[in-house]
């Protein structure tokens, strides 16, 4: 399965939680350039495959394959996954909370010099450049996602919507090529989602980074995706443009339950 | 956007202490004099009023340093990593007894004198025993990690209570190295160490830095430089005269001790040379001219250098022992110090950040490519180092290395200390253990104290006192003040606003550096890397 244009490849990816079968053989294809939707009705294992892929769970079944980039990913750590480029968010905003909004923007750059062990012996000096370049970095994405005037605030300071945006920008610090959004627009007033997909969307067209995102809010997904992937018990029921979607009769069942007069 | 305009209205106005009660905004005065006062005055009691000898004032604030440091090093483990390491006390006996060892069967290398040799062994041993502790450990949820590590100390210290071929229930004998010293000075014919050089190197950094700041100033208008640097280079010439006066110390005790040893007169010469020259080029790449270096920090090093010669040439012989152990008490809060400095340096550097991320949440870090596990085991390492080699001198102050000394206790006093102080604060947890170790130290003395249980005729012993009121106070912080006197200070962006502005030096300049250029592909990166800008712009 090398193909040249498949930034993520996940085959037959099955998860158990004891008798609970989670995932049962989910397969995602998420092709670079294209902005790509899980949807699928609560409980249908959307955040578990987003756990596996990320390796943060382990894929329970024989014949699964998840690469990304062509690179074989599934026994790896987290911590590597994050490091070759495809850098998650998580559906309850997880920043920390008690780090001032530019620490949150400094942890996230990858190599930086002044993390290992010896090297701050010497003080400052060595790693203090790349620091000071850093932190110019973290000021400019910052001002990008608009929320530069809340910098020497605690994280746990910030409203709810300033959190979702911090939550992006410091995946944008990790130098990412693929973006895992979990719902990154729950529980936001929607003039706030649209100013999010906005600059999901700039991130997408001008800087070439992919976006792969989980999201409830069925107005924005329709809208803002390019392929859409429907998750159901564990299976992946349709994909598909959204137009094709939204004519899907497997799709409408799995959403609202089966109409007793069409069965 | 008008809802997070207003609530940031509201936490600004926090910030800026408006609407703060006086109580709110002293409030770490308050703590400090409440626990304070009564603490130091009690301990202060017996020296004014009872004529208690010097040793009892000395040995009291010996322990305390050593304490204080070893709580620092606490704090690197419980408040950068968050780990409740609850075996704190057997990293400290590891440091000890692998002192004691050393000495004991005096094994060493290179020629280098034997408590040296302890020490550097004493901090390899305690590092690596932190490793094998925690790398089956390291994985599991906090709570079992507290479990598995008290229980690991306690086993640790039982095997040396009965394993006789470890020195058993009556341990290891240790000579103080500094009283050693005195009977070594004795017969070189007087050459000894000496407070005075220190106390002259210091007082003569501090006029020499007064005249600096002036200095400094002038060449800010000249160079129309703004604050952040005078603020700077200050702070970079308060550390090198400190640092000085330290070196001061130490080349009077090679003198005594090694009189005929060129090697470490040379390391103890080659040591403040070493740090000028870095401390330099540190303000060199920091875009200043050499001249400008020169002219406001050479005086400055030229006159410290100066002042601890003097001290040299001046040095006399000590003969009453009590000198000697003020000596003691010097070397232990110099180390305290040393350790104070590090872990501040950690604290704020990338190292100590992840640290902090991984702390407030280790799977958002992983999420972000660090390896959590990697990060705390080399914060352990770090902080067993350390702690190994404060466990030796607590060793040479202990004069006889025993397992009795190291109960589980002594961790739940360090554990007090960094609570009551203010976990994450390293000003607060010095200070946590001044109050609490003084609070031990001057109520177990309170023999005649006619205090008895409730409801009954059996008197409270005063050490058991000690250990209540320890206990009472640690309750009492933790319902109304669980961040401690001096709570964790999170909001340091000036740091960071003040490294960008000294770095506005570009990249030509540094690639025609050729110390820099080495110093950079010796840590494994290279120019281009440091001074590449990714802009968002």
């Amino acid at each position: 399965m090398s193909d040249e244009s498949l930034e993520l490849n996940a085959d037959n990816v099955y998860k158990y939680f004891g008798g609970v079968k989670a995932l049962q053989g989910a397969t995602v294809a998420v092709r670079k350039g294209v902005l790509t939707s899980l949807i699928g009705p609560n409980g249908s294992g959307k955040s578990t495959f987003f756990n596996v892929i990320t390796g943060f769970l382990e894929s329970d079944g024989d014949n699964t394959t998840i690469t990304f980039r062509d690179n074989d990913i599934e026994n790896e750590q987290p911590d590597q996954i994050a490091l070759k480029g495809m850098v998650r968010t998580f559906q309850h905003t997880r920043n920390f909370p008690k780090l001032t909004v530019l620490e949150n923007m400094l942890i996230s750059p990858p190599n930086q010099i002044g993390e290992k062990l010896l090297w701050w012996v010497f003080g400052k000096l060595l790693w203090q450049k790349q620091e000071a370049s850093n932190v110019q970095k973290a000021i400019s994405v910052l001002k990008f996602l608009e929320i530069d005037h809340v910098k020497d605030h605690l994280a746990e300071e910030l409203s709810g919507g300033q959190q979702k945006l911090l939550a992006i920008g410091r995946l944008l610090m990790a130098q990412p090529s693929l973006l895992l959004l979990d719902e990154p627009v729950a529980g936001v007033n929607p003039t706030l989602a649209n100013k999010i997909f906005d600059q999901i969307i700039d991130l997408k067209e001008n800087r070439g980074i992919d976006i792969f995102l989980i999201e409830h809010n069925m107005d924005v997904v329709m809208s803002f995706s390019e392929e859409i992937y429907v998750l159901a018990d564990g299976r992946v029921i349709a994909h598909g443009s959204p137009e094709q979607i939204q004519k899907n009769k497997r799709v409408l069942n799995a959403y609202l339950g089966e109409n007793p007069e069409e069965a | 956007m008008t809802t997070d305009d207003n609530e940031l209205k509201e936490i600004k106005k926090r910030d800026m202490k408006e609407d703060l009660t006086p109580i709110e905004k002293y409030r770490s005065t308050i703590l400090a004099l409440l626990f304070g006062v009564p603490v130091i005055s009690l301990f202060l009691y017996p020296v004014f009023f009872e004529n208690a000898g010097t040793g009892y004032f000395i040995d009291t604030f010996s322990f305390l340093f050593i304490y204080a440091a070893i709580s620092l090093t606490l704090n690197l483990e419980i408040g950068y990593l968050g780990l409740p390491n609850f075996g704190k006390v057997a990293f400290i006996m590891v440091g000890a007894y692998t002192y004691a060892i050393v000495e004991n069967t005096g094994w060493t290398v290179l020629g280098l004198p034997i408590w040296i040799m302890g020490l550097i062994m004493a901090g390899i041993m305690t590092g690596l025993a932190g490793v094998v502790l925690t790398l089956p450990t390291l994985r599991l949820r906090e709570d079992y990690f507290a479990i598995v590590t008290i229980v690991g100390g306690e086993i640790l210290r039982l095997i040396f209570n009965n394993e006789t071929s470890l020195g058993g229930f009556s341990g290891f004998p240790v000579s103080n190295v500094i009283y050693q010293q005195r009977e070594v000075g004795e017969k070189l014919g007087g050459v000894n160490f000496e407070l005075e050089p220190f106390i002259f190197a210091i007082i003569i950094g501090i006029v020499s830095l007064l005249v600096f700041q002036y200095y400094q100033k002038k060449y800010a208008e000249v160079f129309e430089q703004n604050s952040t640097i005078i603020k700077y280079s200050l702070q970079k010439a308060i550390t090198v005269s400190i640092i000085l006066g330290i070196v001061a110390i130490y080349m009077n005790f090679t003198q005594a001790m090694f009189s005929s040893s060129i090697i470490l007169d040379i390391f103890a010469i080659g040591f403040p040379l070493l740090l000028t020259l870095l401390k330099s080029m540190d303000e060199f790449l920091n875009g200043l001219s050499v001249n400008h270096v020169w002219m406001t920090y050479g005086g400055s090093y030229a006159l410290v250098l100066l002042s601890f010669i003097i001290g040299l040439i001046n040095g006399r012989g000590v003969s009453d022992i009590s000198v000697v152990s003020w000596y003691f008490m010097l070397v232990t809060a110099i180390l305290m110090l040393i350790i104070y400095v590090i872990l501040q340096e950690i604290y704020y550097s990338p190292f100590g950040r992840t640290m902090r991320a991984i702390r407030e949440d280790d799977t958002s870090a992983m999420a972000i490519g660090k390896s959590v596990f990697e990060f705390r085991l080399k914060g352990l390492v770090v902080s067993n180092f350390l702690t190994g080699i404060i466990g030796a001198i607590f060793g040479w102050l202990l004069t006889n290395v025993t397992p009795q000394t190291f109960l589980p206790q002594v961790t739940f006093l360090l554990y007090i200390m960094v609570i009551i102080g203010g976990t994450g604060n390293n000003k607060g947890v010095i200070f946590g253990a001044i109050v609490v170790q003084l609070l031990i130290q001057t109520t177990r003395r309170l023999t005649n104290l006619d205090l008895y249980y409730p409801y009954t005729d059996r008197p409270i012993h005063p050490i058991n006192l000690a250990l209540i009121l320890t206990g009472v106070v640690l309750i009492v912080f933790l319902i109304y003040a669980p961040e401690g006197i001096f709570p964790e200070q999170r909001k340091h962006n000036d740091r960071y606003y003040e490294m960008l502005n000294l770095h506005r030096t570009d990249a030509e300049e540094l690639k025609s550096n050729p110390v820099l250029n080495f110093l950079v592909k010796a840590s494994g990166t290279s120019i281009d890397e440091l001074t590449k800008e990714e802009l968002y712009e």
